[in-house]
């Protein structure tokens, strides 16, 4: 819950050890959505209201900023791209990346960065197997 | 097939039975679900896939929904304070926008209904077995969750 990774991966070495992290980068791995529940329902029992209150907004002001995640279709499928983790499943992610850079470039507008994003997540993917073999 | 994301037992396995061309009858496909497959949570991602395509602010605005929904069901069983930092906390309120977590927001939904059902007690019960079953659907780990919710609810619920 504070965003600390204990790993251990015999097949990976150099994973393994003590890491500091963000704390929503370490949910994302461990998915522990649920496991808030019980975390705030001692906190409210624990804490006065004024500081509950005080806490309350603060998370809020913080969940508020990170909602400002994705300003464009594009930068949502290379999210998507970054969540899974089956090379086939990001092979049609990166075909939805190449569609989205067509329909920019229909419209006429540059989109260098956008293909060099592309470039790079398609080597990757075809580099760990792509669902092509 | 594009939102399946880490569900192994879906993409790994299911598909390598097809490929093999072995027949997924009632027992192998007991032994699929049980492995970790995610019927609920594919079923919610194909009812959004066909209502509304592929536009990401609905995938992002039905998740937010869903989390006020189970921030609502946290409510009903703890009270005000813990469901407004269940709702607020940056963990939780920023995942709307990561649209894989699904999983886990039915997961929860279903966990905290059938802590719910378990609390009005009675016929209620079978529904609770049933939420309990839904959870295990959306995600591997809805049992645990549910009977960490049940634990929760029993020490600090009123209403159990």
């Amino acid at each position: 819950m504070l965003g600390i990774r204990c790993a251990f991966l015999p097949d990976a070495p150099e994973l393994t050890g003590f890491f500091p992290k963000l704390i929503l980068q370490s949910v994302l791995e461990y998915r522990a959505y649920a496991l808030v529940i019980p975390f705030v329902v001692i906190l409210a029992r624990l804490a006065p209201w004024e500081l509950l209150a005080a806490v309350t907004l603060a998370w809020f002001l913080i969940s508020a900023v990170r909602l400002e995640t994705f300003r464009s279709p594009l930068e949502f499928w290379q999210r998507l791209w970054e969540e899974s983790h089956h090379p086939r499943i990001r092979l049609h992610f990166t075909e939805e990346l190449i569609r989205e850079i067509e329909r920019k470039q229909k419209r006429g507008a540059d989109a260098g960065r956008e293909i060099a994003l592309a470039g790079r997540l398609i080597s990757e993917t075809v580099r760990h197997g792509g669902g092509l073999a | 097939m594009a939102f399946v994301f880490d569900d192994q037992a879906v993409i790994d396995r299911y598909e390598r039975w097809q490929a093999a061309g072995i027949a997924v009858n009632p027992v192998s496909s007991l032994r699929y679900w049980w492995r970790g497959a995610r019927a609920a949570t594919l079923m919610s991602n194909l009812i959004t896939l066909r209502l509304a395509g592929l536009t990401p602010w609905v995938w992002h605005v039905q998740n937010a929904l869903f989390h006020a929904l189970n921030a609502a069901l946290v409510f009903y069983l703890f009270g005000f304070w813990p469901a407004a930092l269940f709702f607020a906390h940056p963990i939780t309120g920023g995942l709307s926008v990561y649209v894989s977590i699904r999983a886990d927001l039915l997961m929860t939904r279903y966990a905290l209904l059938s802590a719910v059902f378990l609390c009005w007690g009675g016929s209620w019960l079978l529904c609770s077995v049933l939420a309990l079953w839904m959870a295990r659907s959306a995600k591997a780990c809805g049992v645990i969750a549910a009977l960490g919710l049940w634990l929760t609810a029993w020490c600090f619920s009123g209403r159990m």
